[in-house]
Formats: C-alpha cells, structure tokens, sequence
C-alpha cells in the first residue's frame, strides 16, 4: 500500500509538471502511468509555442468570444514561464523563441488576419501585422504566393522529447515517486480519501510498476486524450475525447526555416529543430481503429493527410520539395467539447481534480502549476475559473454517486 | 483500382516460391523487390548489362537456382522492380478487405491494392558496433558477398573476417576466388562450440550437402594458408581515414585478453559476419504482432501454421519469421501461399493440407538444422558488451555513443520502452529508423533495466520504412487530383 497526499494519474506533461510544482509546495505526490513517461501526445506533439490563437480556435471565434478574453493573461504568464523554464528545470530544452508567423495567401485570409489582429492586441497581445515587402526581408524562405502574415516574437518551438522528462527528473530530486506500467483501473472515495488500485500494463518498468494499491487526499487527472476513461472509474463525465493526429518529418536539412510558421486559412505548422529536421503539422487526422481502447500506438496516419500536408506545406515553402520525408507519424491528442482545457476541481468528487485538454504542449507548464497551486492552496495566481469542469456539470447531473 | 490477389514484398526464395504456387493456382500475383531481378541476397544477380562468368556455380546453389529460373520464366506472375515498399495505407473505405500499399519505384510514388500481402523482405546483417566500425574498409560480410556474388567484384586488396556465423567462411572463400587477399577469418567462440553440431549426427547426415559444402571452403582455405581462428576476434579498427590495421584479442572464457597480448592484423578491408536481423518493419508496421529473438534476428514476426501473421490477409514467409536460411524460405514461402489460396477460397482445407504434408516434412528436417546453426553461430552477450565500449558510436544515423546513451539511461530512470528510449536520445529516428541500432538498444536497456526484451517492446515502425523524396509524392498527389 503506497500513501500520498496526491496521486496523479497520467505520465504526460502536464502530469510531470504537476508533479514538479506540487512537490515544490510541499505535497507527496506518486506519478501513475500506464505506460511510460512521454508516450503519448506530449512527447509526440510537434512541440510548436503558439501563443497567437490557433486556427483551430479561429475556426469558433464567435461561440468562444468571452472565453478567449481569458487566454490572453494565460498567454502572458504562459510566455513568462517559458522564458525560465531551462533554467528552472537545469537542462538544455531545444527552447527557440525566435518568434512565428501566421500566414496569409489570400484576399479573404489577409481580412482575417487583420480582424485577428485588431481582436487579439485589443486583448492586449503583442503582435505585428507584417506586409508582403516586410515578410520577403524577414521570411525569404515563403513562396510569393504568401501576401502577409501576422509575426508574435515571442512564438517558437521547444522539444517535446525532453521537457516532460526533465519534469520528471526535477520533479523526482524533490522526492516524487514514479510507477510506469501502471495502469489505474479502480478509483474508491473512502471516508476520507481516495483509493486508487494499479494493475500491470505490457510495456513497463519491472522495478515499481504493476498491481498495487494506493491511499491519497487528492486525486489529480492529468490523463489527457484517456481523461474521460479515468473520469469514468470515478463516476463522473469528461466531455474530451482522443483525435488521432498525423505529422511529418524530413530528413535533417541545412537551416532554411527560422520560425514557427502557421496558416490562417489552411491546416499547417512547420518548423525547422536543431538537428535540421523539418517537422511538419497542423492538424491533419489520423484513423483511430480501437477508440474503445488506450493508448495510443494504434493510430495509423491516413495517406490524404500525408499528401495534404506535405501539398499545403510544399506550397507555401517550396524548398521543401528538395527533400525526402524521413518519416510520419501518428499521436492521439484529447479535444474537449468546447476546444478550451478542463482545469479545477470536479464539483460532484470532492479533492479530485482534472487538467487536460487545451493546447496542451504550449499551455502545459502553465495548466500544471496553475493547477497545482489550486490543489496546493485552493486559490491561484490567475483566474482559471472559466476553464473549470464546473461548466459541464449538467452531465454529470445523474453521475455524482455512481462512483461511490 | 482493382485490387491483385497476392501481392508478394521480396523476390527472394520465399516470395518466387509463394508467386510459382500462387499463379499455378489462378491467382494474379505481384512480386515487388528494391532489386532488378529476382533472386533476393541469396542469388544476388549481376546487373543486365554485366555478363558474370561461372555466377554463383556451386552445387550448394542448385536448388534455388532452379527455383529462379522457373520463376523468371513463368510470365503469369508480375514482377515489379527497383521498388520499394513505403508502408501500409489505411485502408479503402469502398473496399476494406484489402489492403493497401504505398509503394515507390523508377516512376515516382504509387499505391497498390491488394486481397492478401505476404512480406518475404529478408534479412540484413547485424552490424556490431566496436571502437573503430565507421572506418572506411569496415563493412558486413553480407554486403561484401553481394558486391562478389553479383560482379565478381573484390572491393580491396587485403581482407579479414570476424564473428561467429559460418558465412564468413563462405564469403572469405569467395573474396579469395575473386582475387582478394584473405590475412585471417576470425571466429569469437571457440572451436568446441561449432563443434556442438557434432552431437546430433543423424541432423547430420540429412544436411551433409552443407556441411560439405563448409568442409570444402574450409579445406580450400587451409589450403591458401589463410588462418581460421578460434576464440578470437578483432576489438578495434584502426587508420585515418581508411581502415588500415584491425586489433586482435583473443579470448580466454569469453574474456578479451588484456591489452599487452593484442596483435594488429594489417588490411584494408574488414568483414564483419556476427548474425544477421530480420527486416520486419513493414509487418510491424502494419500492425503484425512480433517476438523477440537475440539469435534469430530481433524482432521476427510471430505467425501460426500457415505462416498468417496476426493481422487478417497479412503473411510473412522466411527470413522475416526468423532466420534460418534459403532452403527454410523457400518452403515458407509454399505454406504462405497455400494459405492464401485456402482463406481466398481456391482450395478447401483438405486440399490445403494434402499439398502442405509434404512442405511441412522438409521443414521439420529444414528447421532443426537452421536452429542448431543460430544457436552455435551467435557469441555470448558478453562478447558484445565488451565490443560496445563507451566511447564507440551505437547510433551512425544520429551519432549516439554507447557511453551517451547509457547516461541518458542513468539520468531517467524512468526510460524501459524502446520507444521511450528513441523519444529521449534519437536512437532510432535517422535515416536507418532503427534498423541498425535497434539490436543493440533493446538488449542494453533490457541489460540495464534487468527486464526482459519483450517489455522494452520494438521500436513503433514508421512510414515511410524508407525516406522517400517529397516532390514525388506531391506529383502522385496532383496525378490524383
């Protein structure tokens, strides 16, 4: 039996995070993860830092007007964060943030970016609305095609292989306690605490992982895209479910593209790692044979996605048609119902928490220690009350007891 | 586009095998191979425009040449060369029985549907890492022997050999046939081991051809004056931008002796000839499950007794179902086929089973021998643990040492996956995607974590197994429209 203020269910970034704050503020925490550290959409994410809204976001701007306003002091302090974290966490993280690009190809897209600008700075962000002369100075490597963009300095990319993992190591200097391969398959409100119950997963660490049980205060959830599955053992409804995402990778190349560059109008993220590779994105899907299970090996990248990408990246950085494609492949990302994060406390399970969702790479230093300070000392340096789980509660209104 | 009903990865003797009884039963078949003809490594041909006298006479041969040759003149099976196979597509929606393959040749990029698929892509060797082993003049026996085989070319003047499998007899034979100096063939177990062979004379007996044919090469080196050594084996490799001279130690208990009693051995080429790895990426990728054998080949593709792998209409027929040689391939290649025919409804049961009895006697007999040989052919761990020193590179593709690694290792404790492993250190993610390294860093993390191989897992094989220019693809794409 293994005692702990916290149990954190999920090995991913935003988990390790929260196991690094929370053990910064004193909590005993245990990390359960069914498989190992990294494995799925953090460490296979492209590790893109966009702090202008996504086009995916753009996509909803009217239906999420007021919830955006809220992004904009996360973004701020998201930015911060950033900046220090190499030197909070002691290790080289691949960090770059040489700033990005939004791009533009059309007369319609260029409206876009122009309202996109005006809202955004109204919110007090930073940006820079770039002409087409002032883009061939700044990006020569963008193809004639492309009219305008719209610059943030502060965007850029970090690898997403190493930084959940020095997490991990400096969450682990501090005292916190690991167990890979372990699968939490029973979660029980005692009393007083929680009762969570392990079982061993196939791949795993033969030393602490496996069938065990578990005593703690506070549960916190940080399961992402399976969020929902670990809300279930609980009783309660998620509303985030797994999208499976296909990216591609070329081969190591000289330096070519020296910003996070992302479109408007059109599924793409590109950009160039340390080691030259080219790595290429933006939300093409992948198929997801099994979503009844977890885990998320099973997805298999879809050859129109493959194509797509590659076509809409080619067009808008033709060098690109120079190189090989070294690889692609696939991650499984959670989406929640209204594309915000699920952040808080779940009003119907006392001391149980959630962080997920979101745009879980950029925003996910920031989610853990916001989080961690809600678990930590019940109230939080920024207002995250309009990403708690408490907008969804009406689905749960007839769930609150099933897990007791 | 209408799929084919067999399409068959690999033109060696496990894929003409399969393509010969398949079309003799109807079926339209396509065989996809990276080479220009058919024959796999084992019958490596000249190039069209090469004429090779005497090209690959030895009896030992015969049988498969005469495999070749049935297939070559059968034209009810369709070859499709130089092309290599990227990856499984997801699957046709209007059709998802099928399945579907991205392929890539001499005209760009392209796609084939097809009932069934049976990978047959073979083996490569095992490229051991020690001090030295990405000098120029450091190659794979394996990859000599094809240069040999195919154009009677000797690529260097003075040749050693080191490992432990027999075949670096065989090449040391052909090196020296060709015209090449043979300094010494080493082998890092010692004698008493091959010997084990020895114990079961009946198995013997029924392969007497090869051990013949070992005899022969081993009498005809004798008689060069080439030595073959015993618990010994090259440590390091040496010169400046060429090879120039291996390091010898020998081996006292599976120890290297100390470094006072090393020898240099000067050369220019060096042959490298430990095992050999199956090429299973493809199946794996597909989903296929695989096992684990250190002396088969790694991650070898698991199938029942038809040679179905665990994906529905997915087979896989020799080296990829474990090494264990040509003769083994071939008649894996037969069973695969007969497969097919009876899960696509040519032959019932009953038939099935009546052309395999005789299939599967060969391969009773076929695979004791192929397992005595991988089990005398692979040295102790040891051997290799003492080879992969800190410094020496573990990963070409991404320049990892073996010291780099092991403190990536030291530092998170919490890495046991292959796959962790690729994520935290590149092992795995260059230009090889891990073909090469894989080996060796499933046993060194199963070694440091104490766990066994199957829980430090494969590496996720990634489409495109191998890298394939972009602008081919985007001219596929507008082809499509």
């Amino acid at each position: 039996m293994h005692s702990c203020d916290v149990a954190i269910i999920g090995g991913g970034l935003i988990g390790c995070a929260a196991a690094f704050y929370l053990t910064r503020l004193g909590k005993r925490v245990i990390v359960l993860e069914s498989d190992a550290l990294n494995g799925g959409a953090s460490g296979r994410n492209a590790g893109s830092l966009h702090f202008q809204l996504e086009y995916r976001l753009l996509e909803y701007q009217e239906q999420l007007q007021d919830h955006i306003a809220h992004l904009v002091p996360f973004t701020r302090r998201a930015i911060e964060q950033w900046r220090g974290l190499e030197t909070l966490l002691g290790e080289d993280l691949e960090l770059v943030m040489h700033g990005g690009i939004m791009v533009a190809e059309t007369a319609d897209q260029l409206q876009r970016l122009q309202q996109k600008y005006e809202f955004e700075t109204r919110h007090g962000m930073q940006l820079e609305l770039l002409s087409r002369s002032e883009l061939r100075a700044r990006a020569p490597y963008l193809d004639d095609r492309v009219q305008g963009a719209l610059y943030c300095a502060d965007e850029g990319h970090c690898n997403p292989r190493y930084l959940t993992l020095a997490y991990a190591r400096a969450a682990q200097r501090l005292g916190a306690v690991f167990h890979t391969g372990s699968r939490v398959h029973s979660v029980q409100r005692l009393r007083h605490e929680w009762a969570l119950a392990t079982v061993a997963s196939v791949a795993g660490d033969a030393e602490h992982g496996g069938r065990a049980d578990y005593r703690c205060d506070t549960i916190l959830n940080a399961a992402g895209a399976w969020a929902a599955d670990v809300g279930r053992l609980a009783g309660v409804h998620l509303p985030i479910f797994p999208v499976g995402l296909t990216m591609n990778v070329t081969e190591e190349a000289p330096p070519l593209v020296g910003h996070l560059v992302q479109h408007v109008g059109r599924r793409l993220s590109m950009k160039q790692v340390r080691e030259g590779n080219l790595l290429i994105g933006g939300g093409w899907s992948a198929r997801l044979p099994e979503l009844t299970g977890t885990g998320s090996a099973a997805a298999r990248p879809l050859y129109r996605s493959v194509c797509g990408n590659l076509a809409t990246a080619a067009e808008v950085v033709p060098a690109l048609r120079k190189l090989h494609l070294l690889r692609t492949w696939t991650g499984v990302t959670g989406v929640t119902a209204d594309q915000l994060p699920l952040l808080g406390e779940v009003p119907q399970l006392p001391r149980y928490f959630v962080a997920a969702g979101g745009s879980g790479f950029t925003f996910g230093p920031t989610y853990a220690e916001l989080i961690s300070q809600l678990i930590a000392a019940g109230e939080t340096a920024y207002p995250i009350a309009p990403f708690s789980p408490a907008r969804f509660s009406h689905i749960n209104m007839f769930m609150r007891e099933a897990g007791h | 586009m209408r799929p084919v009903d067999l399409a068959i990865v690999g033109a060696g003797p496990a894929g003409m095998a399969a393509a010969l009884t398949a079309v003799a039963h109807g079926l339209r078949v396509v065989v996809i191979d990276e080479q220009q003809q058919a024959g796999g490594q084992i019958l490596r041909q000249p190039p069209a425009a090469i004429r090779v006298r005497n090209w690959l006479r030895d009896r030992v041969y015969r049988r498969q040449q005469q495999l070749l040759q049935r297939a070559q003149q059968d034209s009810r099976i369709e070859w499709c060369w130089q092309t290599t196979v990227l990856g499984f597509l997801d699957r046709d929606p209007h059709d998802p029985a099928s399945q579907r393959l991205w392929l890539h040749g001499p005209g760009g990029t392209s796609e084939l549907a097809a009932r069934s698929v049976l990978v047959a892509a073979g083996c490569h060797d095992l490229a051991v890492p020690f001090p030295g082993w990405n000098l120029p003049g450091v190659m794979a026996a394996g990859g000599l022997q094809a240069m040999v085989k195919s154009q009677q070319l000797v690529p260097g003047e003075r040749f050693v050999f080191a490992g432990s499998h027999p075949l670096q007899l065989i090449v040391a034979d052909q090196i020296r046939r060709g015209g090449g100096e043979v300094a010494a063939v080493l082998f890092a177990q010692p004698l008493g081991a091959m010997l084990g062979v020895r114990k079961r004379p009946l198995l013997m007996l029924r392969h007497l051809g090869k051990l013949l044919h070992i005899g022969g090469v081993m009498w005809r080196l004798w008689r060069a004056g080439i030595p073959v050594r015993f618990g010994s084996t090259v440590v390091a490799a040496e010169g400046e931008r060429q090879l120039a001279a291996v390091r010898v130690a020998r081996l006292r208990d599976g120890v290297f002796e100390p470094e006072q009693t090393r020898e240099d051995i000067a050369c220019d080429h060096l042959g490298v000839c430990y095992s050999f790895l199956v090429a299973s990426e493809l199946p794996r990728q597909a989903g296929a499950a695989v096992s684990w054998s250190a002396e088969r080949g790694g991650w070898i593709v698991d199938v029942d007794g038809w040679q179905r792998s665990s994906v529905a209409g997915l087979y896989a027929a020799g080296e990829t179902t474990g090494v264990a040689g040509a003769d083994v391939a071939r008649e894996e290649g037969e069973l695969a086929a007969l497969a097919v025919l009876q899960d696509q409804g040519v032959l019932d049961a009953a038939q099935a089973e009546k052309l395999a009895a005789p299939v599967r006697r060969r391969l009773s007999s076929l695979g004791e021998f192929a397992a005595v040989l991988a089990q005398i052919s692979l040295p102790p761990w040891g051997v290799f643990e003492q080879l992969l020193t800190d410094s020496t590179t573990l990963c070409k593709c991404q320049g990892i040492s073996v010291g780099e690694f092991g403190g990536l290792l030291q530092e998170h404790s919490t890495i046991a996956t292959a796959n962790s492993a690729k994520l935290r250190s590149r092992t795995g993610m260059g230009l090889c995607q891990g073909r090469y390294c894989g080996y060796f860093v499933t046993r060194l993390l199963a070694r440091h974590n104490e766990i066994s191989a199957a829980e430090v897992g494969p590496f996720s094989a990634r489409s495109p197994v191998k890298p394939v220019p972009i602008a081919d693809i985007l001219a596929r794409e507008r082809e499509l429209g």
